[in-house]
């Protein structure tokens, strides 16, 4: 006879079996018509699969840290003072170095339940590249070693301050402000990257604020620390071996959450500087903390993996909405995020690595140009691309909708092929004005060079001639350079003249072409108009109307009548038949304190935005629930 | 000190010998063996800075048994250890939590105060610990399991070895347990 088979025996042959369709199979062999136990059975395979984590202590052996360092003791060579701070991985001590300097530095003492051995042999390996690291923004992390009871320490700069979140919640400090100082991070990103070094647990905690001769001065701590307490195998870490989670997985890539993380590089580092922005400029991370510490395993994997945060300033508005007045405002006005902020911040989140920026110092480079009033490199994510996941999502509807799209898009091909030339040529007058624009940009930069260039000058020549009345005290170099300098100077003042009358040249022509195309936007030839405010409409992959106080809208400053507008907004951009059509946008902006909804514009913007939702612009005219009627 | 393990040895045997009193009896004895040695390992600062809760209990084992490789004890005595190990945490998870929620934290001359574990697991412990009762009532062999696999953290071949059962049941009584508390932890809330 075989063994009598026991709740527990079906329970565990259940659970061994992988599809849920066999397993049901087995549950109708094994219980029979008895549906209690069935019932049971059912009950216990969900339990077991509903937490994963509950219980799995046990699987460490080290139950019971006898004594935890405390103050006043010797570790190593290093004495504690105080414990300064308590994280998921250790306890941090203020500790005073004496040989071979004597210094006070940070000392972590990692918590049981990892091999020392083996994460001392992991620092050891890093610590070659952790000694070229060399930044202002980084601390440096001296030493390691293990204490007598075993387990692995850090010894790392001391940085008195408080992290980088509460620092910028106690001085309320103001957007750029908080941008800049996120960018000095950037940069000791970016420098540790180049030295081959991938922080892998880059967080608040992580990125501490002090004060240095009254300026803000963040510093990055821990860099090489998650390497050598073996973070690459990240999920499996994090989850499994402490039982509970105790890292911080709201900052965590999803290739991170990954349990076999193979692919982990420093594009995580980079997403994780995407959810630190985020908190930066909104107060929360885009995942809340609570839910997934809450969650199952799995499910934290699904949430990282697939949930797309919203924008920063949907975000923003949202909590302002909800705390109302109870909490005291955020110093931030949800409007200072939209554009510019909410894509660059998305653009670092992306769940896909290749769609990040490709270095913190890119990431940098694009905050730098919005803090300078510059187009960004992010943009909104694109046509094509959300057209992509969206076919994935729904295949049969979507080939039939391609169909449609392009006969109406060799529909309007046709008509416009009589007027190819009249484009191009308008084409070319884009062009040319894009390219004076940004020349006249240029000279004015120039100028005010030469400006700075041509005062210094001016005050040295005045210190020399106020000290050197006596000729014969000056070297005789001094006399052949100022005459060098004066030739250059006159040289130069006729370059400038020269410069500002072909700026002059240049300003003619512009005018010139906006008369031309102010004749040609209101011209009685409407197929001509219209032609021309299509070119001017989808230049770009933005494009910018502006409305008067009387509903009249402009493009480029000049008035296009609102019948030639719809007109242009007829047919999809001529660019977009290749597929590979760059994102585009439509943007409208009222006169101060008007809403779409004011009679006066309400009825042509919902034509507009009924015409861009034909053609796949997409714009932010009306709340979602009115957009599609 | 001396006879204190005598005494337990004494009522082990009694135990072994089928007296169900000496069994309940044993549970305080082996209690205050297992803070003894404790108490013993953490007055050693230099040395062994990490104390297992499971070589704690092998090696009062070996202090207490008579050697015999198949003693009748050996069972009564892991039955004792589990439940007085499950005492000592629950103690010191309950006096912890007091700890944080009254403020100042007070002496109480545990050895185990100097100990620390992640307090995340105080109130996943507590909580099974409310209902380990229960279960024990329907399924005994399986608490005992639990007890020795979670509060002791005996590996399952240990606990196998220990209770007198085979690898795989040990196994399947633990996979029970698990899924059984902890669809009552959840039924309950």
């Amino acid at each position: 006879m075989p063994e009598q088979v026991t709740p527990e025996i079906i329970l565990l042959a259940a659970l061994e079996i992988p599809g849920s369709y066999e397993r049901a199979a087995y549950l109708d062999q094994a219980c029979g018509n008895d549906h209690a136990l069935r019932e049971e059975i059912e009950s216990l395979i969900a339990a077991h699969f509903a937490n994963e984590s509950f219980m799995t202590r046990t699987a460490d052996p080290l139950w019971f840290e006898a004594r935890s360092e405390r103050a006043g003791d010797m570790i190593g060579r290093y004495k504690l003072h105080r414990q300064i701070g308590e994280g998921g991985f250790g306890t941090v001590f203020l500790a005073e170095q004496s040989r071979p300097v004597n210094r006070r530095v940070a000392l972590k003492v990692i918590k049981p339940g990892m091999d020392s051995k083996e994460i001392i042999a992991r620092f050891e390996a890093e610590r070659q590249a952790l000694a070229l690291m060399d930044h202002e923004h980084i601390a440096k992390v001296h030493d390691a070693g293990t204490t007598e009871g075993g387990r692995p320490y850090f010894v790392m700069e001391l940085v008195d301050g408080e992290t980088v979140t509460h620092f910028c919640a106690r001085t309320q400090l103001d957007i750029p402000a908080r941008v800049e100082l996120f960018n000095d991070v950037c940069a000791a990103v970016q420098h540790a990257h180049q030295k081959g070094i991938i922080h892998r647990d880059l967080k608040p905690s992580n990125i501490l604020v002090s004060s240095r001769d009254g300026k803000a001065v963040v510093k990055v701590i821990d860099f090489g620390i998650a390497k050598a307490i073996g973070m690459e195998n990240t999920g499996k870490t994090i989850f499994t071996q402490f039982g509970r989670m105790i890292g911080t997985p709201q900052y965590m890539s999803p290739e991170q959450a990954e349990t076999n993380a193979l692919a982990v590089d420093t594009r995580s580092d980079i997403y994780s500087l995407g959810v630190i922005l985020y908190e930066l400029l909104t107060g929360t991370t885009p995942l809340d903390g609570d839910q997934l510490r809450n969650a199952a395993h799995a499910e934290v994997q699904r949430l990282i993996r697939d949930e797309t945060p919203p924008k920063p300033s949907v975000r923003l508005a949202e909590a302002s909405a909800r705390s109302g007045a109870v909490k005291p405002a955020h110093p931030v006005p949800p409007r200072a995020l939209r554009g510019d902020l909410d894509w660059i911040v998305l653009k670092a989140l992306e769940k896909d690595p290749a769609r990040r920026y490709e270095s913190a110092g890119a990431l940098a480079e694009d905050l730098l140009r919005y803090l300078q009033h510059k187009p960004v490199e992010a943009r909104p994510p694109s046509l094509s691309y959300l057209m992509l996941r969206f076919t994935r999502r729904h295949r049969g509807p979507v080939v039939a909708g391609a169909a449609l799209m392009m006969t109406l898009i060799l529909g309007a091909a046709g008509t416009s092929i009589g007027m190819k030339r009249a484009l191009d040529a308008n084409a070319e007058v884009m062009k040319t004005n894009r390219e004076l624009d940004r020349q006249k940009l240029a000279l004015v930069d120039y100028k005010e060079r030469l400006a700075g260039l041509l005062e210094s000058n001016q005050k040295m020549l005045g210190e020399i001639r106020r000290m050197g009345t006596d000729k014969a005290q000056l070297p005789a170099e001094f006399e052949a350079l100022r005459t060098e300098n004066q030739a250059l100077l006159d040289k130069v003042k006729n370059e400038v003249a020269n410069q500002e009358r072909y700026a002059e040249e240049i300003e003619r022509l512009q005018l010139s072409n906006a008369r031309m195309e102010k004749l040609l936007v209101e011209s009685k030839d409407i197929d001509t108009a219209v032609e021309w405010v299509r070119a001017g409409l989808f230049g770009d992959r933005i494009t910018s109307l502006t409305a008067n106080g009387r509903g009249q809208f402009y493009l480029d400053g000049k008035l296009v009548p609102f019948p030639t507008l719809l007109k242009a907004f007829a047919a999809p951009p001529d660019d977009d038949a290749q597929g590979q059509a760059p994102p585009r946008w439509l943007k409208v902006s009222l006169p101060a304190g008007a809403k779409p909804t004011d009679a006066v514009f309400h009825f042509r913007l919902k034509q507009l935005a009924a015409a861009a939702d034909q053609i796949g612009l997409r714009h932010e005219l009306f709340p979602q629930q009115e957009k599609m009627r | 000190m001396q006879d204190c393990g005598d005494n337990v040895t004494r009522i082990l045997n009694a135990a072994a010998g089928g007296d169900r009193q000496a069994a309940e009896d044993l549970i305080p004895l082996v209690y205050g063996e297992l803070r003894r040695l404790a108490a013993w390992h953490l007055g050693r600062e230099a040395e062994a800075h990490t104390l297992q809760a499971t070589a704690l209990v092998h090696e009062a084992y070996l202090k207490l048994s008579p050697g015999e490789p198949q003693w009748e004890g050996r069972r009564h005595f892991f039955h004792a250890a589990g439940e007085a190990m499950r005492r000592i945490l629950i103690d010191r998870a309950r006096h912890r939590k007091a700890a944080r929620h009254g403020g100042g934290l007070q002496r109480t001359g545990f050895a185990e105060d100097a100990i620390t574990i992640p307090s995340v697991r105080d109130d996943e412990m507590l909580a099974i610990h409310e209902i380990l009762d229960r279960f024990a009532r329907i399924e005994p062999r399986k608490a005992e399991v639990v007890k020795l696999r979670y509060f002791v953290g005996m590996t399952l071949e240990e606990t196998a070895e220990a209770l007198g059962i085979s690898t795989p049941t040990a196994k399947r009584d633990w996979i029970y347990a698990r899924a059984w508390l902890f669809r009552e932890l959840k039924r309950d809330h």
